[in-house]
C-alpha cells in the first residue's frame, strides 16, 4: 500500500553515521504530509470551538441566565462538551499531526496505508461531531472525559485501534531505521495504553440489550457494569491514566522530536529520555487513586496513589530538564524564535504542572484542594499551558514546510504567544486564588465549633470577581488563538500551486546486513558455569535484540501498564472488606432511578458532588460521611469532583418537595445569590415511563436486586413509577394548596413531568443509612431482599477498609 | 478468586510488586548506562538527520 518502488542502483552513499552499509538495492519513498495538514486544520478548528465553549461555560458561572432557558447550552450539559473538545479534538488531532509528520521521518517510511490513515483522520472528526451531536442532548454516561454514550465507544475503539494503531504499527514493521527514536516510544505507549483504558472503563449494559425502548433518547442509554467504589476507581485509573497517556505521553513524544528540530541540536541527555520512559510509564498508572482521597474507597489505596504521584515529580522534572538544557547554546535565538518560545513556556508548563499535580496529591493538601477550582486552574495550565503551548509551536514550525512558503507573519505568531501567555497566567492566577479561597472559607470553623461560613453560597458570592478575571484569562487565549489561526490561514493561501513531494531513497532493513546480537563471552575465570551465564546476562545484551523489535517492546510497555493496573485494582474489587455492605442501603425505586438518570443527564455531578469527606467542616456542614456500602447500587458512581454548589450525598429529606420545584424553577429566589441555572424543561418534559421496565431489566442484569420484577412482573415497573410520581404531586398541592402554574400562569399537572423523577431521587439520597432494619423498603409494593451475602448487619459506623 | 481475600494475599502481592518493580527500574537504569557513548549519539541524532540527502525529485 505504501508507495514504494525499488531503484535499481544506490546512487548516493548512506548518509549519516549509521553503521549500516548500503548492500542491498535502495527504495524510494515519499512522506504523506497531506494528512499531517489535515489534522493541522482541524486542531486549529477544534481549538477555537473548545477554547469557545469554555468562555460561554466561564460566563454561565456569574451569569446563570445566560443559557436563555435552552437546555441544551445549560452548564451541566456544555461542560463535557468543553473538557471533549478540547482534550480529544484540540489536544488529539495535534498529536496525530505530530504522530503523522515524526513517525514518518524516524521511520523512513510513508504510513504504511494511506487509506487507513484517511478513515483514521474523518474517522475521529465524525466522533468529534457525534460528541458536539449528543452531549447538549443529555446523552451521557456522566463519567468525567468518558461520557460518550456506547455506540460512539465502539466507534472509538475502532478508529483509534483498527485505523490508528494497525496503521501506526505497520509503519513500524516496514521502517528502514533500525532503531526506534525514543519518540516513537512514547507514542506506543499512548496508542497501547489508551486503547486498554477506553476499553475497561467503558464496559456497559445498554438499555437496547433489554428490549426495544420507545425514545432516540433510550437508545443511546447505559448503565456501566461498575457500581460506587468500584466504578469510582475504575473512572479515576482511567481519568488519570487519559491525562498520563493521552495529554502527557503523546506531548513528550512530540517534545522529543520537534524540540531537536527546532533547535538545531540532539535532545540534550538521550539516556535521561529513556529513564524517563519508563518511569512515566511505570509509576502513572498507579497514580490514579490520588482523585479519591478521603472518599469511600479503601486507604491503602489513596496512600498509594499519592506515593506514586509524589514519585512521579522526579521523572517528570528530569524531562522538563532534559527539555529545557537542549537549549543549551541557543538561547539567544529564542527570543527572535516564536516556535522556541512556544516550547520554552509549553515545558516549563509541563514542569510546573507536574510539581503542581504531585503537590496537590499529598492528602492534606488535597483535603483543602479536592473540589474546589484549584483543580481547575491546575488543569488549565496543563491542558493550555503545556498541551496547548506545545501544540502551536509544533504548529508553526510544521507551517513553512507543510504549505511550502513563508510563515505569512512572525511578527503576529509573537503577538499569539504573549497573548496566550498572559491569557494562561491569568486564568490559572486566578483560580488558584477562586480555590484557595473557597477551600478555606468552606473548612472555616469558629470557636464555637460552628461553620465560619454557614451559607455555601457565601463561599460561592466570596469568588465570583475571580470568575470575571478567569474570563479575560480566556479571551486572551481565545484572541491569541484566532490571530495564530489567520497567521497559519495566510501562510496555507500563499501555498504553492502544487506541492512539491521530494522522493527519499534509503535501503530496506531486510537488505541492511546486520549481525544479530550474539551473547559475549564472559571472560570471568574460575566460576562456576553458572556464573559465567549471569554474567553475560548481566551485560544485557539480550535487550539489544528487543529495542530493534517493535512488537516486543510493545509487548512489554503493554505489560507494565496492565500488570501495574491490575495489582492496583484487583485487590480492591476482590477484598470483600473494603466495600462492607449496610442492609438497610437498597435500591432506588423505578422512579427514582428514572430521576436518577435525568440527574445523569442534566450533569448536575458537573456542580455537585455527592461523597462527603470525613473532616469535621463537612460533617458538620453535610452531615455523617459517606460510606462504600451506600452507593454500591450506584450505575455509574455520582460522587462528582466539582462542588460548584453544595453536596447532596445527605440532601434526602433536607427540603420539602415544593421547595425543590421553586428551586429548580427560580433556583435565585429560593436562594439570594445561588448560581445554579433555572431548569423550567423539568416542568414541562414528560418522564419516559416506557422505559422504565427496560432500565430496571438493565439494573437487573447487572446484579442489582429487584425480586418484584423479575420476568412478566417487569411492566410492573413503569405503574409503580407512576403511583410514585402521583404521590409526589399529591403531596406538593397538599403542602401549596394550589396546582403548580407556570411562569405564564398556566396550570401544569406534573405528576408526569421529570421534575417529580428528579425529587423522587433527591428525596432519597442518602437516608438509607439511617432507616430503621425492618422498616418497609421504600418500593410501593413488596419489599426486596437483600440479596448479597456478605452484610455487614447495619454498621453505619464501618468506613470501608480504613 | 478468594485466594485473594487474605490479608496474606495481600501482603505478598505488595511485595511482590515492589521486588518486580524495583527490578525492572534497576533493569533499565543499568541498561540505559550500560549503551555505548556512539550508539546514544547516533540515535539522539535521528531527528536531525531524518532528511535523507539521497533525495531527487520527481
Ligand atoms: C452551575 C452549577 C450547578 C448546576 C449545573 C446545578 N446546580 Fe444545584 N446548586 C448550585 C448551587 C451554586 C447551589 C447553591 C445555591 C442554591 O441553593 O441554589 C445549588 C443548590 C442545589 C440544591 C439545594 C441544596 C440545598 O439543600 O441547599 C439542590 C437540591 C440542587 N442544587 C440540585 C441540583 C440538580 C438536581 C441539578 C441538575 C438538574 C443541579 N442542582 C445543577 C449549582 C448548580
Amino acid at each position: 500500500m505504501h508507495d514504494s518502488t525499488t531503484a535499481s542502483e544506490a546512487t548516493t552513499a548512506p548518509h549519516g553515521s549509521g553503521p549500516a552499509p548500503t548492500d542491498g538495492p535502495l527504495e524510494s519513498f515519499s512522506y504523506d504530509d497531506a494528512i499531517v495538514r489535515k489534522f493541522v486544520t482541524a486542531t486549529l478548528v477544534w481549538g477555537v470551538v473548545g477554547f469557545l465553549v469554555g468562555i460561554v461555560l466561564a460566563l454561565e458561572l456569574p451569569f446563570p441566565w445566560l443559557n436563555g432557558g435552552i437546555e441544551w447550552i445549560t452548564f451541566g450539559r456544555l461542560r463535557p462538551l468543553h473538557t471533549n473538545a478540547v482534550i480529544f479534538a484540540f489536544a488529539g488531532n495535534a498529536i496525530f499531526a505530530a504522530i503523522y509528520y515524526s513517525t514518518q521521518r524516524l521511520c523512513k517510511a510513508r504510513m504504511w496505508s494511506d487509506t487507513l490513515s484517511n478513515l483514521h483522520f474523518w474517522g475521529w472528526q465524525l466522533i468529534i461531531v457525534s460528541a458536539a451531536l449528543t452531549l447538549p442532548f443529555g446523552i451521557t454516561q456522566s463519567k468525567e472525559y468518558a461520557e460518550l454514550e456506547w455506540p460512539i465507544d465502539i466507534a472509538i475503539a475502532v478508529v483509534w485501534a483498527g485505523f490508528f494503531g494497525v496503521n501506526f504499527f505497520m509503519t513500524l514493521i516496514v521502517r528502514r531505521e533500525r532503531h526506534l527514536y525514543v519518540a516513537i516510544w512514547f507514542y506506543i505507549a499512548t496508542i497501547v495504553t489508551v486503547a486498554v483504558l477506553h476499553i475497561f472503563n467503558n464496559l456497559w449494559v445498554p438499555l437496547v440489550a433489554m428490549g426495544t425502548p420507545g425514545t432516540a433518547l433510550a437508545w443511546f442509554k447505559s448503565y456501566p457494569i461498575y457500581a460506587g467504589a468500584q466504578d469510582a476507581m475504575m473512572q479515576w485509573w482511567y481519568g488519570h491514566n487519559a491525562v498520563a497517556f493521552f495529554l502527557t505521553t503523546p506531548f513528550l513524544g512530540l517534545m522529543y522530536y520537534f524540540l531537536p528540530k527546532a533547535a538545531g541540536r540532539p535532545i540534550f541527555s538521550y539516556r535521561l529520555s529513556i529513564l524517563h520512559f519508563w518511569s512515566l510509564v511505570f509509576i502513572y498508572i498507579w497514580a490514579g487513586p490520588h482523585h479519591l482521597h478521603y472518599t469511600a474507597t479503601a486507604e491503602w489505596l489513596q496512600t498509594l496513589g499519592m506515593v506514586f504521584s509524589i514519585m512521579l515529580w522526579m521523572p517528570s522534572w528530569g524531562g522538563m530538564i532534559n527539555g529545557l538544557l537542549t537549549l543549551r547554546g541557543v538561547w539567544h535565538k529564542v527570543p527572535g524564535d516564536p516556535v522556541l518560545k512556544f516550547f520554552v513556556v509549553g515545558i516549563t508548563f509541563y514542569g510546573m504542572s507536574t510539581f503542581e499535580g504531585p503537590m496537590l496529591s499529598v492528602k492534606s493538601v488535597n483535603a483543602l484542594s479536592h473540589y474546589t477550582d484549584w483543580t481547575i486552574g491546575h488543569v488549565h495550565a496543563g491542558a493550555l499551558g503545556w498541551n496547548g503551548f506545545m501544540a502551536f509551536g509544533m504548529i508553526y514550525w510544521l507551517a513553512p514546510r507543510l504549505y511550502q512558503t513563508k510563515l505569512h507573519s512572525i511578527a503576529q505568531a509573537n503577538l499569539h504567544f504573549w497573548l496566550a501567555t498572559a491569557g494562561i497566567l491569568v486564568y490559572a492566577i486566578s483560580m488558584y486564588v477562586a480555590g484557595l479561597t473557597q477551600g478555606l472559607m468552606w473548612l472555616g470553623i469558629n470557636d464555637a465549633g460552628q461553620l465560619a461560613y454557614p451559607d455555601f453560597v457565601q463561599t460561592t458570592q466570596a469568588i465570583i470577581p475571580m470568575y470575571w478575571i478567569r474570563v479575560v484569562g480566556g479571551l486572551l487565549y481565545l484572541g491569541g488563538t484566532l490571530i495564530g489561526c489567520w497567521n497559519i490561514y495566510c501562510t496555507w493561501k500563499a501555498r504553492p500551486a502544487k506541492y512539491e513531494v521530494p522522493v527519499y531513497q534509503a535501503p530496506a532493513l531486510k537488505d541492511v546486513p546486520f549481525t544479530p546480537e550474539q551473547p559475549p563471552e564472559s571472560d570471568l575465570v574460575a566460576v562456576l558455569e553458572v556464573g559465567k551465564k549471569i554474567d553475560t546476562w548481566s551485560t544485557l545484551w539480550w535487550h539489544r535484540v528487543w529495542e530493534r523489535l517493535p512488537i516486543k517492546f510493545t509487548i512489554m510497555t503493554t505489560l507494565a501498564v496492565v500488570i501495574a493496573s491490575l495489582m492496583e485494582l484487583v485487590p480492591a474489587f476482590v477484598v470483600r472488606s473494603n466495600i462492607p455492605t449496610i442492609d438497610t442501603v437498597k435500591p432506588y425505586t423505578p422512579l427514582e432511578l428514572a430521576g436518577r438518570d435525568i440527574y445523569v443527564s442534566e450533569g448536575c455531578y458537573n456542580c455537585h458532588s455527592q461523597m462527603i469527606r470525613p473532616l469535621v467542616a463537612e460533617t458538620v456542614r453535610y452531615g455523617d460521611y459517606s460510606l462504600a456500602g451506600e452507593s454500591i447500587y450506584d450505575h455509574p458512581f455520582q460522587w462528582g469532583s466539582r462542588r460548584i454548589g453544595p453536596d447532596l450525598a445527605r440532601e434526602g429529606g433536607v427540603r420539602g418537595n415544593d421547595w425543590h420545584v421553586r428551586h429548580f424553577l427560580e433556583p435565585q429566589v429560593m436562594t439570594q445569590g445561588s448560581i445554579m441555572p433555572p431548569y423550567p424543561w423539568l416542568m414541562k418534559k414528560k418522564i419516559d415511563f416506557e422505559s422504565v421496565p427496560l432500565r430496571i431489566a438493565a439494573q437487573q442484569a447487572l446484579g442489582v436486586p429487584y425480586p418484584q420484577y423479575e420476568g412478566d412482573d417487569r411492566s410492573q415497573a413503569a405503574e409503580d413509577a407512576k403511583t410514585q410520581a402521583k404521590g409526589i404531586y399529591r403531596e406538593y398541592m397538599q403542602i401549596t394548596g394550589k396546582p403548580f402554574r407556570d411562569a405564564d400562569g398556566e396550570e401544569i399537572d406534573l405528576s408526569d413531568k421529570q421534575v417529580v423523577a428528579l425529587i423522587a431521587y433527591l428525596q432519597r439520597l442518602g437516608v438509607d443509612r439511617y432507616a430503621a432494619p425492618d422498616a418497609e423498603a421504600p418500593v410501593p409494593d413488596g419489599e426486596p431482599a437483600a440479596q448479597s451475602d456478605e452484610v455487614v448487619a447495619g454498621a453505619p459506623d464501618e468506613q470501608g477498609a480504613t | 478468586m478468594d485466594w485473594l481475600q487474605t490479608d496474606d494475599a495481600i501482603r505478598t502481592l505488595k511485595a511482590v510488586g515492589l521486588v518486580m518493580f524495583f527490578t525492572i527500574f534497576s533493569g533499565v537504569l543499568l541498561w540505559v548506562l550500560l549503551r555505548k557513548r556512539s550508539e546514544i549519539r547516533r540515535w539522539s541524532e535521528l531527528p536531525l538527520d531524518d532528511d535523507p540527502p539521497s533525495r531527487d525529485s520527481e
